[in-house]
């Protein structure tokens, strides 16, 4: 439930994948079609003269080697610093504060009443660990169209019924709110997997 | 109040693709590092790491003359496929094996695995199974039961059929699940 952008994830591995299989395509339809390969050499040929040439002409002052090759280094670097960003930019969205309301003071000034978002922790955690059909919790938040999320996430033993842990969880994120004084909106997610499958089983056989 | 619920609902319940993103953006950056080291140590008059970028321009611009065609050939569909396979990644709706859970005003998601498990300890409980005698697998609309009875002492599939109606229908997901109950004929003995 992060701000990661997922229009842009699904956009970049689009683009990787159409430039993929273009360059694959050329290269596989080499040996079949004659055509493209004389093409291909041709080219090959005289884009090989025009960058000697190129290449001859803008050479660095003091130096062997052209201004061509620097800025292809510097492409290459704007590429780097691209991917890096794209990189970086997943995540995030979390939010430090599950509950904010101005109050107005009696001096016409209004300030802001916070509710942090590890008291939730805090609260939710110690209530939870001490079930015996779940394994784990976890409780974070988010911030979502600018409006925080508390996102509790819930690991149970095999076999339990997640409309009862709904329904108790529910009963937790009531009292929750009730201490706050408002509700915040609330994401409750039940997991599987391999921490549910190990956990020793409590029935009674 | 009213929560983004059906934002975080479909972000719960579909792939952020993150993983991929990550994967490809690593891996252009190590060959574009890859490629700007061969540069610098072309432009500094150093020995090439593998090849110099002469030799690399050299033999894509030959590459219709290279031997063998074959290998030539096959390398360009592995890594058209590996475009393709990309594009399609990139298009698919990307559904994670979720359900969403009705519950008053609240947004709940459960695993299809936490489903499965519930499932099958209703009906172990119900047809007087030993644990693992069930078998259940949850999928995006459908769940599947298979009991294995246990040799000799028969289990009755109208009880055990009612009861993973009840169970599903308690917990009013959505997409909602039909159900299919299969009763195996083979017993498992010594259980």
């Amino acid at each position: 439930m992060n701000d990661t952008n997922r229009a842009l994830n699904r956009v970049f591995i689009f683009v990787v994948g159409l430039i993929l299989l273009g360059v694959g395509a050329a290269v596989a339809a080499l040996p079949f079609w004659d055509w493209w390969a004389s093409r291909w050499q041709e080219f090959g040929g005289s884009a090989n003269t025009v960058l000697t040439d190129a290449f001859a002409a803008s050479t660095m002052p003091g130096t062997d080697f052209s201004w061509w090759l620097v800025a292809a280094v510097a492409v290459l670097l704007l590429v780097v610093i691209i991917m890096i960003m794209i990189i970086a930019s997943v995540g995030g969205g979390g939010s430090r504060e599950i509950y904010r309301r101005p109050i107005s003071k009696q001096d016409g000034s209004s300030d802001n009443v916070l509710v942090d978002t590890s008291f939730a922790t805090e609260a939710l955690t110690h209530s939870l660990d001490k079930r015996p059909d779940l394994v784990g919790s976890t409780v974070g938040a988010f911030t979502v169209k600018r409006q925080p999320v508390l996102h509790l996430g819930v690991t149970p033993r095999q076999g339990a019924s997640p409309r009862l842990i709904a329904e108790q969880a529910g009963i937790l994120l009531d009292n929750l709110a009730r201490v706050v004084g408002d509700a915040p909106a609330t994401c409750l997610t039940i997991h599987s997997g391999l921490r549910a499958k190990l956990g020793h089983d409590q029935r009674v056989r | 109040m009213s929560a983004p619920y059906a934002r975080i609902v479909r972000r719960e319940t579909h792939s952020p693709r993150t993983a991929t993103t990550i994967l490809l953006a690593v891996l252009i950056i190590l060959a574009c590092a890859y490629a700007g080291t061969e540069l610098i140590l072309h432009m500094l008059g150093q020995p090439a790491l593998l090849v110099t970028p002469a030799d690399a321009w050299t033999w894509v611009a030959t590459l219709p003359t290279l031997e063998p065609l074959a290998a030539i050939s096959a390398g360009g569909t592995l890594v058209a496929a590996i475009g393709l396979l990309l594009i399609l990644h990139s298009i698919r709706s990307g559904r994670l094996a979720r359900h969403e859970m009705v519950l008053g005003d609240r947004a709940v998601i459960v695993d299809n695995g936490v489903l499965a498990s519930a499932i099958a300890r209703r009906v172990e409980t119900v047809a007087r199974v030993p644990q693992g005698q069930a078998a259940v697998s949850v999928s995006h609309r459908r769940a599947i039961v298979e009991v294995t009875p246990t040799s000799g002492i028969p289990v009755d599939e109208e009880s055990v059929r009612r009861a993973v109606e009840e169970e599903i229908a308690s917990y009013d997901v959505r997409p909602a699940l039909r159900h299919t109950v299969r009763i195996k004929q083979i017993g498992a003995i010594g259980s």
